[in-house]
């Protein structure tokens, strides 16, 4: 046995540390437990003022700590602390409401600049599948029943009499307040779940998203085709675009999202194909909410505007209307005071 | 940039300050539940709204008379539009004025975190669940209805299958990401909360102090070891004897008993230990050792365990 150890009944060097610098941690945990439970608004100005340096204390503890002591109680303490105070300073810092208005008017905006692109990529295919159907349907009126399945048509054929075709348009039904459960049909609704699917399919390179876009351009193709036949293409075209503009422009934004999704995935980059989805998966998701909101409004439009104004003109101001205020929104919103 | 970690649902995020921090990613299991939670309150609130418009259909009925086709379409229209609002906002709404949780996550101790380690935004948080639109509502109505033939049924087996891999989509990553978690850049994170135990080197090295000892501690030998004894275990050995000394209950004692014999044992501690002695001679070597141990850190070496001659059993 050579010399023994010396008695350590002097303190440790990390108990010291830990007694040093303890009173600094617990007043950190104070603050982080009352901002866990009341929020960071309920604190005072010295305490706000106070917070971030008590982190980064504990932060460079915690760096010391792991370097020098091996007291496990202080580790995991000061490893939980961190965390629960990193979370409780890096968190959401913005009031619910002005969080929504700057996604309103800032990222929604600016996804569908950055989305352009592929929007009027969906709009030519889809303008592509209502040329050919057109085409195919003047050229001989039985492509009709091809392009449009009976159900979509409602009674709508070649074989239809012009009163039944122009009643469709013009069907001047009683309004009534019943008529509100557009709210609910509003996402089951047919045109609403073509525009979901068009999106969500765009993860499968794109291609079930144009497939989809081509052919609801023609089933619209084909009823264009129709109507020129009798001579009612103008009057079908107030129908049409009282809430088609809202409502086609909705499909074709929830296409180009899709289509943004098929490339990120087809062609990755530089990154890998799951980092490159997210990446991508950020703005067609911001383009999907802009849809959803088009949607619901074209919704309203076709609930209520379709059947209480039956003069075209009319119909067609309001089309044009909300088309001119849908771009102001995607051109101006967000271009000036960006964060 | 979080690391992934040998230990399963460890990952090691860092701080915009630069310090790397552990934490552990909620188990599906809980995620789960807090959903279910949250649904059930979700629930409740839009239950709440349509009681309330009916209540005050009621109300405008029996004082001003007014009743019939168009208030009913209002309170109806009130009760949907107020269950749409609350179905769309509930969670944007918490996470963001919660920082991360929803009573659910909050019940079940967990917290949406960002994966870079950087703040949380209001906009993750919206992201991630206008996606729990796709993921969760829409294939809920779209199982309640019904294909219309054969070919809409033949869509929507296919589109069942396609929804299946959006909502089973935790369980085909490492990281348990939902799809609003992979757009948003998110993640759920346990968020635990321990207490500051005491620390058992201030704890044993005070009740040592030679002012301080009882006569009973005075009757025990001094406790003394040598560089030699000193030097067979590492930290892990050190912490789990941190663990022994501190537990509590029926076992506590015989175990503490057990360790220090076979610790005794281990290290050529010849002197014969009484059961009573047991205790202060762990305590002592646990001061010993970590003495020990830390003036080597401070020289920069670091002993993770014993050697390994006879496996990697416990120190016990």
């Amino acid at each position: 046995m050579g010399q023994t150890v010396k008695r350590a009944s002097a303190e440790l060097k990390s108990s010291a540390f830990r007694k040093e610098r303890e009173h600094l941690w617990l007043e950190l945990d104070g603050l982080v437990t009352r901002i866990e439970k009341k929020g960071l608004r309920k604190l005072t100005a010295e305490e706000t003022l106070k917070l971030p340096m008590l982190y980064r204390q504990t932060l460079s503890s915690l760096s010391v700590a792991r370097a020098t002591s091996l007291d496990a109680a202080v580790l995991s303490y000061l490893e939980v602390l961190s965390t629960r105070a990193y979370l409780a300073i890096y968190g959401v810092n913005t009031g619910f409401v002005a969080s929504l208005w700057h996604l309103l008017w800032h990222s929604l905006p600016t996804a569908m600049r950055q989305g352009a692109a592929h929007v009027s990529v969906a709009g030519a295919i889809f303008a592509l599948g209502a040329l050919v159907s057109y085409a195919l349907v003047v050229g001989n009126p039985d492509w009709f029943y091809s392009f449009v399945s009976p159900e979509m048509a409602g009674g709508r054929a070649p074989t239809t009499s012009d009163t039944d075709l122009r009643a469709v348009i013009y069907d001047n039904a009683e309004l009534q307040i019943g008529n509100l459960q557009f709210f609910t049909s509003f996402l089951f609704s047919h045109n609403a779940g073509i525009a979901l699917l068009a999106f969500a399919l765009g993860f499968a390179f794109g291609i079930p998203t144009m497939l989809l876009l081509f052919y609801n351009g023609c089933t619209v193709g084909a009823f264009m085709a129709l109507y020129a036949s009798r001579g009612m293409a103008v009057d079908l075209g107030g129908w049409l675009t009282i809430h088609g503009t809202t409502e086609i422009l909705a499909i074709l934004i929830c296409g180009g999202g899709g289509l943004m999704l098929g490339q990120a995935a087809a062609f990755p980059g530089r990154l890998s194909r799951l980092d490159n989805l997210a990446a991508a998966g950020r703005t067609a998701a911001r383009m999907l909410v802009v849809a959803i909101i088009m949607l619901f409004v074209a919704a309203i439009l076709e609930g209520f505007g379709r059947q209480l104004i039956q003069d075209m003109s009319a119909r067609y101001g309001i089309g044009l209307i909300m088309l001119t205020l849908w771009m102001v929104w995607f051109l101006t919103g967000g271009r000036r005071g960006r964060r | 940039m979080a690391a992934a970690d040998s230990r399963k649902g460890q990952r090691t995020l860092i701080t915009p300050e630069g310090v790397p921090l552990d934490i552990s990613l909620a188990d599906r299991g809980s995620r789960f539940a807090a959903l279910l939670i949250d649904l059930v309150v979700l629930g409740l609130l839009v239950t709440t709204v349509w009681a309330l418009a009916f209540l005050g259909l009621w109300f405008l009925h029996n004082t001003f008379d007014i009743g019939g086709n168009f208030a009913l379409g209002l309170t109806v229209s009130i009760g949907i539009i107020g269950s749409f609002l609350i179905r769309s906002f509930y969670f944007c709404w918490f996470e963001i004025r919660w920082r991360g949780s929803t009573p659910g996550k909050r019940m079940l101790g967990i917290r949406v975190a960002d994966r870079h380690g950087g703040r949380l935004t209001a906009e993750a948080v919206i992201a991630r669940n206008i996606m729990r639109e796709i993921e969760l509502f829409l294939p809920v109505t779209f199982l309640l209805s019904r294909p219309g033939d054969e070919v809409e049924a033949w869509q929507n087996l296919l589109t069942t299958v396609w929804i299946g891999i959006f909502v089973f989509m935790p369980f085909f990553n490492r990281d348990r990401l939902r799809v609003g978690d992979l757009v948003a850049g998110t993640w759920v994170i346990n968020l635990p909360r321990p207490r500051l135990l005491q620390d058992m080197g201030a704890a044993t090295s005070a009740r040592a102090a030679p002012a301080k000892r009882t006569r009973f501690q005075q009757s025990l030998p001094d406790f003394t070891f040598t560089p030699a004894q000193l030097s067979i275990y590492g930290v892990y050995e050190l912490q789990t004897l941190e663990t022994v000394l501190r537990a509590t209950g029926k076992a506590a004692d015989a175990t503490r008993q057990d360790v220090a014999r076979r610790i005794a044992r281990k290290i050529d501690y010849t002197e014969p230990l009484r059961n009573v002695a047991c205790q202060p001679f762990l305590e002592a070597f646990y001061l010993a050792q970590r003495n020990r141990l830390e003036a080597d850190l401070l020289m920069g070496k670091r002993k993770e365990r014993k050697a390994a001659e006879d496996g990697p059993s416990e120190p016990s």
